[in-house]
């Protein structure tokens, strides 16, 4: 177009250009001088294009806009149109994968059963919120999850070390309760001999016929009727059969172990705490290691704490005193000092005082945060330490290790892991805007794993699955990464295994979704 | 829940005990069927009854259901026993 603009017309515009840019508001020198500029040079006019048919429809002219704005609107509308297309993208796969998973939601299933159950463990991305980790999972996954009628629960965290210390806590309260049972059984027996079912009864039979004691049972017994609503409202309390059933889940009645529930690690971080979780639990021991005399010394009393979790879930009591140690998952405790007494006694003080410091952390509601357990092995104990003996009769015969509701306990459940992408900064921004731009590449790899989950395609854990998401940790800042160092935390640590855990394992294999 | 569980009161007598149980059974089964028309409308599609067994879905939307029923239940009790409390301490 500037080519047949005659050389009179493109030098004023030219000069009306660089007179309107070299002008500021607010000046009344120059102003006067501009307005009278613009009366005497108008901006050119495109012809446009025509042609005698579109003439004849009416149409008129048709004129591009001028160089700036068609500038701005092609950028508008290709980064625009780049996140239509990439939601259009996502909210398609999505559908395609809730639509291939639907048929398993639809199926029917018994007023007294309870679905398959799929544990959840979140742990937010280094230097940032639950939330971030949340997102992901309510976006990518739980759509699938609830399509398919599997149920979930969600165990989050907010500092590092509550998901390793519960796991460990409810591996060891099953051994514990294994050991229970075995000892009660045990137990039985013994007193099933003939002598003692003689005594017994001879013991009844002489009983005095405690007047007040009966009228004490019958009332707890009309209490605890009572308590159970079903003897007065719904449709149950004219059904006695209706009464009795209880509710069982489904999984209870699935005799393999690895088809039953499901465990999602969301974050390297989770699936490292985890893995530790369960190295802990089942090489570790039962009780609660002493430390040093030192450190018993200072506490006052043993108390049973619980271990804060965000959301609901059984709370898991640490089985043993708790020792009130430092709330600093930061700083090593110094178990070891071969100080005189003079220093230990300073010492003593000094620590004393961190720990009321440290004591007066609080969470976001404004309760105290209590301390995590440390864990009752290190990694370096993994090689000489036993697997856990309770287990092993069940594991050789590939039995379900039998738990309350005879579902499958988490370490024999398959588990499925998904990286937390999380980058933050200035320089990261590009990186940020690209992620933006293909998100629906995320949906299309975490619906093909959570279906691989639904569908239980799963496989052996193999020695390379210790690295399952480990390309989340280049997104790890490298300033957290150093302070995690310093600070001996847990998800910079080397993930130390121990292969008699690792081959019991099981992972959901999302390359077997066709 | 129960009236019988506080155990604290052992002096009441049997006629406000029984006064007592009829009231709170009173309230029990309004919430009952709050309860279940509530989860019934929100949970199951009502123009699709070809069959009479519940789905996956409908099953754990309902425990859901119930789940958040109780929660809310509890804490617009805690909020109302804390407006309570503070309008009898304004009183003189």
């Amino acid at each position: 177009m500037s080519d047949k603009v005659t050389n009179n017309q493109q030098d004023a515009s030219l000069k009306v250009e660089a007179q309107a840019t070299d002008i500021k508001p607010n000046t009344t020198t120059t102003s006067s001088i501009a307005s009278d500029v613009a009366k005497k040079v108008e901006p050119v006019k495109s012809k446009g294009y025509s042609n005698p048919a579109l003439r004849a429809m009416g149409i008129p002219a048709l004129r591009l806009p001028s160089r700036n704005w068609t500038i701005f609107w092609i950028v508008a509308g290709f980064s625009l149109g780049g996140i239509a297309y990439d939601k259009y993208e996502q909210s398609k796969i999505r559908a395609k994968w809730c639509e291939r998973v639907s048929k398993y939601g639809q199926e029917s299933i018994k007023f007294n059963e309870k679905a398959r159950k799929v544990i959840v463990y979140v742990a937010p991305p280094p230097n940032s919120y639950l939330s971030d980790s949340m997102g992901v999972f309510k976006k990518y996954i739980k759509p699938i999850l609830n399509s398919a009628g599997v149920d979930f629960e969600i165990k989050s965290e907010n500092r590092q070390g509550v998901i390793r210390s519960t796991v460990a806590a409810e591996i060891r309260e099953l051994r514990h309760e294994i050991i229970k049972k075995e000892q009660e059984i045990h137990l039985a027996e013994q007193s099933n001999t003939w002598y003692q079912r003689s005594k017994k009864y001879l013991a009844s039979y002489f009983k005095k016929v405690d007047k007040e004691q009966q009228e004490k049972e019958s009332y707890e017994k009309l209490k605890a009727e009572l308590k159970d609503l079903k003897n007065i409202i719904g449709v149950y309390y004219k059904d006695q059969q209706l009464k009795d059933t209880d509710s069982i889940s489904l999984d209870s009645e699935i005799l393999e172990p690895s088809l039953n529930g499901g465990v999602i690690c969301l974050g390297r971080g989770a699936y490292k705490e985890y893995l530790h979780g369960l190295h802990e639990g089942l090489l570790g021991p039962l009780e609660k290691p002493l430390e040093d005399s030192k450190t018993s010394e200072k506490e006052p009393e043993s108390t049973d704490k619980k271990i804060e979790m965000d959301v609901k879930m059984p709370v898991v009591k640490s089985i043993d005193a708790v020792q009130s140690e430092k709330v600093d998952e930061e700083s090593p405790a110094s178990e070891k000092r071969t100080d005189e007494s003079a220093k230990e006694e300073k010492k003593e003080e000094e620590e004393k005082k961190e720990e009321e410091k440290k004591e007066e952390e609080v969470d976001e509601n404004g309760e105290k945060l209590l301390p995590i357990p440390k864990p009752f092995i290190s990694p370096e104990d993994y090689k000489s330490a036993k697997f856990a003996p309770e287990f092993s009769k069940y594991l050789q015969n590939a039995s379900k290790i039998p738990t309350k509701d005879n579902v499958a306990p988490i370490m024999q459940q398959p588990i499925l892991v998904f990286p937390v992408y999380n980058v933050v900064g200035f320089t990261q921004i590009p990186k940020n805007i690209y992620r933006y731009y293909t998100k629906r590449h995320l949906m299309e790899e975490y619906g093909r794993a959570t279906v691989a989950l639904v569908e239980n395609l799963k496989s052996n854990f193999k020695i390379e699955d210790v690295d399952l998401c480990k390309q989340e940790e280049d997104d790890w800042p490298s300033k957290w990464i150093e302070k995690g160092k310093k600070n001996n935390s847990e998800w910079v640590q080397e993930l130390v295994t121990d292969e008699r855990v690792l081959s019991k394992l099981w992972v959901y294999d999302a390359e077997r979704v066709k | 829940m129960s009236f019988l569980g506080l155990g604290g009161a052992p002096t009441v007598t049997s006629d406000a005990k029984i006064q007592a149980a009829e009231a709170e059974l009173d309230l029990v089964t309004d919430m009952f069927n709050r309860l279940v028309d509530n989860c019934h409308n929100k949970c199951i599609n009502k123009s699709n009854y070809a069959e009479g067994d519940l789905s996956k879905n409908e099953s754990l939307c309902l425990d859901r259901c119930v789940a958040k029923y109780f929660e809310v239940n509890v804490k617009v009790g805690e909020n109302m026993q804390k407006m309570g409390q503070s309008f009898a301490a304004s009183r003189p």
